[in-house]
């Protein structure tokens, strides 16, 4: 029975996927499925509250874990699930044969996702990474243009196949070195196989999948496109769910390579991230500058943040470990609140140019506020969590002694600067376009979920240390594994 | 088994990953990029049943079957979207892709 309670998160989202494709098969409304699907993401949210303080292995010991970790993550991905399904009651540019399926899909990913955070089994893990995949891949087809739709999903899924095989090839090295595929029993045995330079490269390349999760060079080739051509809401839910497994997994695998006890190959692990990180911020900021379209600009934004992570990353350290969770949490407040503005703008439309941005502050005070505090957000403008975060970010790297990185992000958020208030100035100096002059009016669940995030990212800015304790709590918890 | 069979098989191994990776960043084609796909996962296979036999654990044969149950459905989401690209485009090469660009 305890061990039901340790994963009663999966479970209550599992069987709330079930219960929505049973209303699918019995052809109840949209509302209702969707009424479905919301009331499991809540009970979802509330297990994992349930569980937060938990510690145990429900399974074969060694293969999955439940810690303050896994369910802090699990945590913020059953939030982040609520506030995607906010948004999909009536999912604007979907095909309306199709759009009842969204929130099974949804919840059949986040299933995955949350899977991910606790699996420290070989098998585990890519079973999970697959399992929270295909979902999303079906999810871009049923796009309004159904053009865009199947063009956008055969990239993203072919990309992804692509880095889930690197993965495998990368897992089958580590397993042939060490003969487990137990991370415990990698971990137990690195002293010895540290010193074997294929160990490394077979850790890169399992990194692979994850990276590619979280869009960091050069597995970044989707991210723009698939931002661009998938439905608002599915697009939402890339940016915001799927990133914080991705960060989780890449969490839990440095651990295991070892803390503050990294082995002459460890640096080459370590100086191979910093190039990616470096390549990462560059070129996704550069990018970024000459982006007309919103949704393909948050695409770019998100390689660019990506490489922001791998910075702290890289320090190998509690600090940065507790550094990305902290910016995690905030990272997703923050996109969600650009791409509910884009879901609430793009209601009719099939791409969201900046420009239809234009008189944004006419329009909807309230949207525009929204975009404001989501946008300094992102720039790491004070006082939100933008500022707060990347400072913590920037100072696990510094605490390492890797000035120079430092030096390049801090170059690569103020180019950044640029991009992101060319978004607010069409936003609030420019008059709206003829066509669309009309008052914009989310719905009032929406406008709830935006106060919660716009609070989230403000009180993070303002009072980091009760979500700072969390964070460091957790990477206690996950450093004490291994 | 013996070293050079095992040796061999590696070596099979990391032949299949490369003309796999090396079709993906060739190949055009929408199911010619999947079949080099499909062959990657194969060279994963071929290392992690040979992995098993040399440490004489189980663990890799199972991990096999994972994997081809997994690609199995992989082929089925796969080909349902090459078919829905197929549809609306009449063709499957994947650069001539004029909506979506960079």
């Amino acid at each position: 029975m305890a061990n039901v309670l340790l994963i009663l998160p999966e479970l209550t989202i599992f069987l709330a996927a079930i219960l929505v494709f049973k209303c699918l098969i019995l052809g109840l409304s949209v509302l209702h499925v969707w009424r479905v699907a919301f009331a499991g993401s809540l009970l979802g949210l509330g297990a994992c509250l349930i569980t937060l303080g938990m510690t145990g292995e429900p399974f074969h010991p060694g293969i999955y874990r439940v810690d303050l970790f896994s369910q802090l993550m699990k945590t913020v991905i059953a939030a982040a699930l609520v506030l995607v399904l906010v948004l999909s009651d009536s999912p604007p540019v979907m095909r309306r044969d199709a759009w009842r399926e969204l929130p099974f899909f949804l919840l059949l990913s986040s299933a995955g996702l949350m899977m991910m955070t606790s699996a420290t089994e070989l098998i585990t893990l890519y079973l999970a990474l697959e399992l929270s995949a295909f979902p999303v891949y079906a999810l871009i087809v049923l796009h309004r243009d159904r053009r865009m739709g199947s063009e956008g999903a055969t990239k993203y899924m072919l990309q992804g196949m692509v880095a889930s095989a690197v993965t495998l090839y990368g897992m089958s090295f580590i397993f042939g070195l060490s003969g487990t595929t137990y991370l415990s029993e990698i971990a137990a045995a690195l002293p010895e196989l540290g010193s074997q330079p294929l160990f490394w490269v077979g850790l890169l390349l399992l990194l692979a999948g994850f990276l590619f999760k979280l869009a960091l060079f050069p597995f970044h080739f989707w991210a723009p496109d698939t931002y661009f051509s998938s439905p608002h809401p599915v697009a939402t839910f890339i940016a915001t769910v799927s990133k914080v497994a991705a960060i989780a997994v890449l969490c839990r695998m440095v651990a295991v390579a070892g803390w503050n006890e990294a082995s002459i190959d460890g640096e080459t692990l370590r100086i191979v991230l910093i190039v990616l990180a470096v390549a990462a911020m560059t070129l996704g900021n550069l990018a970024a500058l000459v982006q007309k379209d919103f949704k393909r600009l948050l695409g770019y934004s998100a390689i660019a943040h990506a490489g922001y992570i791998v910075v702290a990353l890289q320090a190998f350290s509690s600090l940065g470990h507790t550094a990305i969770v902290f910016y995690t949490i905030g990272y997703l407040a923050m996109t969600w609140i650009c791409f509910m503005v884009a879901c609430e703008v793009g209601r009719n439309r099939d791409t969201v140019p900046v420009s239809a941005l234009a008189g944004l502050w006419q329009r909807s005070p309230m949207l525009a506020l929204c975009l404001l505090i989501g946008i300094f957000g992102l720039t790491g403008l004070p006082p939100t969590v933008g500022f707060i975060g990347k400072w913590f970010l920037f100072s696990a790297a510094l605490e390492d002694g890797q000035f120079l990185l430092v030096l390049i992000a801090a170059l690569n958020s103020a180019v950044a600067v640029y991009y992101y208030m060319r978004v607010l100035r069409v936003a609030y100096l420019l008059e709206p376009a003829k066509e669309d002059t009309g008052i914009l009016a989310p719905s009032p669940l929406v406008v709830t979920g935006a106060m919660v995030a716009c609070l989230v990212v403000l009180w993070m800015g303002v009072a980091p240390n009760y979500f700072w304790e969390i964070a460091a709590e957790a990477i206690v918890a996950l450093g004490a594994t291994y | 088994m013996g070293e050079s069979i095992f040796e061999a098989n590696l070596i099979l191994s990391l032949f299949l990953f490369t003309v796999g990776i090396l079709g993906v960043m060739w190949k055009r084609n929408a199911i010619s990029l999947f079949m080099s796909v499909e062959l990657m996962l194969n060279a994963a296979n071929l290392a992690f049943v040979t992995f098993a036999f040399q440490h004489g654990i189980i663990d890799g044969g199972i991990l096999v079957l994972f994997i081809m149950t997994v690609a199995a459905a992989e082929a089925g989401v796969g080909l349902a979207i090459f078919i829905a690209l197929f549809r609306v485009r009449r063709h499957l090469r994947v650069d001539e892709h004029d909506m979506l660009h960079g």
